[in-house]
């Protein structure tokens, strides 16, 4: 559980309402999902050439590996989204 | 040691705002992509990518063999060792060539290089095929790449003797 900071103590944005300023820590994480996720992003991409290759060979066959490996990624895509979209409790 | 110090700073201070003033930009118009957004568009392009190869793995699990009706190929029957002829299987605009290799015998092979498309021809001395492009060489017996750019075999033609005939049946890639 996370302590609300008083009127003041906060990162100095007035402007921003204290509801949507980020919890200590929760920028780090955020670089740290898009960094990996892009790493991702190339792997995935890598994946798709491969099951290109394959194709235009006629090993259409072996393809599913490939697409599942790239699904994995995708859904825990999706999963890291839901989890950094969720607020956590605070405590006045 | 104070003017030192204090004479960069005015320097840079105008420079900025003559910046400024020569390239003016609106920060408040603009509109930024904060990382949750970007990290939203990365997730919707791994989906996109995802689903391309998805579709790979379903069209990959059909059948690729284009099978055209059986069509005879006239005179492959008494083609001459180390001789090539050219012909169209599947379609009219698909042009495969049939060689009689020594040793091995006919063989027939799809024209269309596995790089870029071009046509590939017989070289009889060297007893390969090449693609005039980008020098790319096959080998006659496999249709398997053997230099320059292409990587992989060229698509096989399927023969048949019938009657004396010799017909192409299918194409495996």
């Amino acid at each position: 559980m996370n302590r609300l900071p008083a009127p003041g103590e906060g990162p100095g944005r007035p402007d921003v309402p204290f509801e949507r300023l980020p919890m200590p820590g929760r920028q780090a994480v955020l670089i740290a999902a898009l960094v990996i996720g892009l790493l991702m992003l190339g792997m995935q991409l890598w994946l798709l050439t491969v099951a290109l290759e394959m194709f235009l060979r006629g090993d259409g066959e072996d393809i599913w590996g490939l697409a599942v490996a790239s699904g994995v990624v995708f859904l825990g895509g999706l999963f890291t989204v839901r989890l950094l979209n969720r607020r956590p409790r605070l405590e006045r | 040691m104070t003017e030192l110090r204090e004479r960069p700073l005015r320097r840079s201070r105008t420079r900025q705002e003559r910046w400024r003033t020569e390239f003016p930009y609106d920060w408040e118009a603009d509109s930024a992509v904060s990382r949750r957004e970007l990290l939203r568009l990365a997730v919707l392009t791994s989906g996109a990518l995802f689903a391309g190869t998805l579709v790979l793995a379903i069209l990959g699990r059909r059948d690729d063999r284009r099978r055209g009706a059986p069509m005879p190929i006239a005179g492959a029957e008494s083609l001459a060792e180390g001789e090539a002829l050219y012909f169209e299987y599947p379609g009219k605009n698909d042009q495969a060539v049939v060689l009689n290799l020594p040793g091995t015998g006919l063989v027939a092979y799809s024209q269309k290089c596995t790089h870029l498309s071009c046509s590939v021809y017989f070289d009889g001395d060297s007893r390969e095929l090449l693609c005039p492009c980008h020098d790319g060489k096959f080998d006659a017996r496999t249709g398997e790449p053997i230099a320059g750019p292409p990587q992989r075999p060229l698509p096989r033609v399927v023969l048949e003797a019938r009657d004396g005939q010799v017909f192409a049946v299918e194409m495996v890639p």
